[in-house]
């Protein structure tokens, strides 16, 4: 019986030439038998976490470990097998094959592993009863409900019985009515020798979570007080990739924006000055830093949160600099 | 070691969920390929043609002037009294006299070999009329469809008349034979003298001494030398032949490329849920197998199917079109190469979202 322990994990990736990091430096751990949800909004990181989780993205830097399992370092035949064995997904949109019927498609990983015919058969069966579908065992994706397309993902996610279940959106694509049998089995799974984790924005599963993960941290500087930060030249504010609370509003000084590529160059998009405000699509909008911001003067800036901005500066302003075309490379930010 | 009970799941459920898709890509190549099984009765119907003509003049062996082509090919005279020297060492020898020519229909020429006959080819058979009974008349290969039965033409300034239609006297596609009474070749041809281009010797065993400017060709020389006559036709043939195969390649690939992309999703899962690339490979390779195996067996049916429509000796015997159902399932097997690639490439992460 183990945790699963993520720590200090990072993934960047070259999009158009700029670094871009979904993660950056997420560390958090999940309990042996718990169900863990991971919250967040989309873009957060969420699907990126399950992927490292599953295996089948390979972090930049950081570590996953589940017991004697360094999951971040696996590779080649290891990495097949540790997917084959030790991990079981439950995608969004149920991803059966549709040319499977339910019992191939929860046979096909065992398949994969190399059990017989008749024993992955006989498992088969055993999980598409437990979730079920013991009257749909013949038939294809095609010709079942949402909910039951994804009690058969449910199955052949525990086709090897693996210590860690992860699902993606589990519930995204299901009616309330569906929903509630996936959610049960969810809850079901999470016993001693595994753990459960699931990505999803739904919140009828909180209650049932005995972990809530926060994929974007909430900040507790939410004082009205609007805070003044001095820097010198070349002080660095914030860094791309980062996530903050507060739109910046220049008093004095200037400000340089710089956007960081995948060669680990950076360019300078803008410098700002006095009056000029940048920084607010981030925490408007719950988005990681997409620049990064250097004082290139000595300089005075004033940060607000949402609220006090918009107040600051009027909602229909707001609006306005969301909208406004020069305003495109700030609302990057 | 492939995973071959996962291999079977990858290719067989989805080949039958798709299989008017792949009946389809299986009907193209075999339209192709029965193309190529026709081209290529075609050529072995050269070969068929050069044993008839031999046939037709019977002979294990032939005498031929030194340094000729052959007895089928060569107009050269040999020396007097070989033939009768030959019998009088009880060998069956037969004096042939063959000659290029051109006979006029209705005003327009027409390229032959004129065949002084004694009446005495072994393989001659006549498909219409009566043999040959005089001067004046002729016998025509059914190659000439302009020299049919009681045809009227001029040769060497001659008038004749189709007497009879023979078969099997053709040497290549577009020369055919024209029997004629071999005492007024001599007299047309040869300004009345009896010349003699080759004899055909039946019976083993060895020849007398023969006189110095002759020689002796086995049946495989003067069946190669027939052939040879086709060497051109023949190798156009071949690379139009090749050109359908790329051609089959170039078709099936794309299609089964296209086939690919439909399912990257399908790849993605089953490298999510920890299908190895081999498996999923040989999958792929195992339903372009089976497509190539449909695609060459209909090829043989619709070549028979279609044998028909085309004129002229078109050979294709079991030996010739068997081979067509491996060289299909290579070609399809290679045209899955594309889209094998692109499974390959598939980033198994594409089954999230």
């Amino acid at each position: 019986m183990s945790d699963l322990i993520i720590d200090e994990l990072t993934v960047e990736y070259d999009a158009g030439g700029y670094a871009v990091r979904p993660l950056d430096g997420f560390s958090t751990s999940v309990n042996d038998g718990s169900l863990a949800v991971l919250l967040g909004p989309s873009g957060c990181g969420k699907t990126t976490l399950l992927s490292c989780l599953g295996g089948i993205l390979s972090p930049t830097s950081g570590s996953i470990r589940y017991g004697e399992i360094e999951v971040a370092g696996l590779q080649g035949a290891a990495l097949t097998e540790y997917r084959q064995r030790d991990v079981g997904i439950v995608f969004q949109s149920f991803n059966l094959v549709p040319s499977l019927t339910a019992t191939g498609n929860v046979m096909a990983p065992l398949r994969a592993a190399g059990v017989t015919a008749a024993a992955a058969r006989r498992r088969a069966v055993e999980l598409l009863e437990h979730v079920g579908l013991g009257e749909r065992l013949g038939h294809r994706p095609s010709e079942m409900s949402g909910g039951q397309q994804q009690r058969v993902s449910l199955a052949r996610a525990l086709a090897h019985d693996p210590p860690i279940v992860i699902a993606d959106e589990p519930t995204a694509s299901l009616d309330y009515v569906q929903v509630e049998g996936v959610l049960r089995l969810l809850r079901d799974l999470a016993a001693p020798g595994r753990v459960v984790v699931v990505a999803t924005h739904d919140d009828r599963l909180l209650p049932l979570a005995d972990q809530i993960i926060e994929m974007v941290p909430r900040f507790h500087d939410e004082s009205s007080t609007p805070r003044t930060t001095t820097l010198a030249p070349g002080e660095v504010l914030f860094t791309q990739g980062s996530r903050g609370n507060r739109i910046f509003v220049i008093e004095s000084g200037s400000i340089e924006i710089l956007r960081e590529h995948a060669d680990g160059e950076s360019e300078l998009l803008a410098t700002l000055d006095a009056n000029e405000h940048f920084g607010e699509m981030g925490p408007l909008f719950g988005l990681p830093r997409s620049a990064t911001a250097r004082a290139g003067s000595a300089a005075v800036v004033v940060g607000y949160t949402p609220e006090q901005f918009r107040k600051h500066i009027g909602a229909e302003r707001l609006t306005d600099l969301i909208r406004h075309d020069d305003a495109a490379l700030r609302s990057n930010l | 070691m492939p995973k071959w009970g996962f291999v079977w799941m990858v290719a067989w459920p989805d080949f039958r969920a798709r299989l008017q898709r792949f009946l389809v890509i299986g009907l193209g190549m075999a339209l192709v390929l029965a193309i190529t099984l026709l081209l290529s009765a075609f050529s072995e119907g050269f070969r068929l043609r050069s044993e008839r003509l031999l046939d037709v003049f019977g002979g294990d062996r032939y005498v031929v002037a030194e340094g000729s082509s052959g007895p089928m090919t060569s107009s050269t005279p040999l020396p007097p009294g070989l033939a009768e020297l030959l019998a009088d060492s009880g060998f069956d020898a037969r004096p042939l006299f063959l000659t290029p020519n051109a006979v006029s229909i209705d005003g327009a020429p027409a390229g032959v070999i004129v065949v002084g006959s004694d009446g005495n080819e072994p393989g001659l058979r006549l498909t219409s009329g009566h043999p040959l009974e005089g001067p004046g008349e002729a016998l025509a290969d059914e190659a000439l469809v302009e020299l049919e039965l009681g045809a009227d033409f001029v040769l060497a300034g001659r008038p004749f008349t189709v007497v009879g239609t023979v078969e099997h006297a053709t040497w290549d596609i577009a020369t055919a034979g024209l029997f004629i009474d071999r005492s007024q070749a001599f007299d047309m041809l040869a300004g009345g003298q009896t010349i003699v281009t080759a004899v055909a010797v039946d019976g083993e065993g060895e020849l007398p001494d023969l006189p110095p400017g002759v020689a002796v060709q086995s049946r495989e020389q003067a069946f190669e030398d027939v052939l040879s006559r086709t060497a051109d036709a023949k190798r156009s043939i071949d690379s139009f032949k090749f050109t359908l195969w790329v051609l089959a390649v170039v078709i099936v690939g794309a299609v089964l490329y296209l086939a690919a992309i439909e399912r990257v999703r399908d790849f993605a899962i089953f490298k999510a849920t920890g299908a190895g690339n081999v498996d999923l490979v040989i999958g792929l390779g195992l339903q372009a197998a089976i497509v190539g195996v449909i695609a060459g067996a209909l090829s043989i049916g619709l070549a028979h199917l279609m044998k028909p429509i085309y004129p002229g000796l078109l050979s294709l015997p079991i030996t010739i079109a068997w081979p067509v159902i491996p060289v299909s399932v290579v070609i399809a097997v290679l045209s899955s190469i594309v889209g094998v690639r692109r499974a390959i490439k598939v980033d198994p992460s594409q089954a999230f979202g």
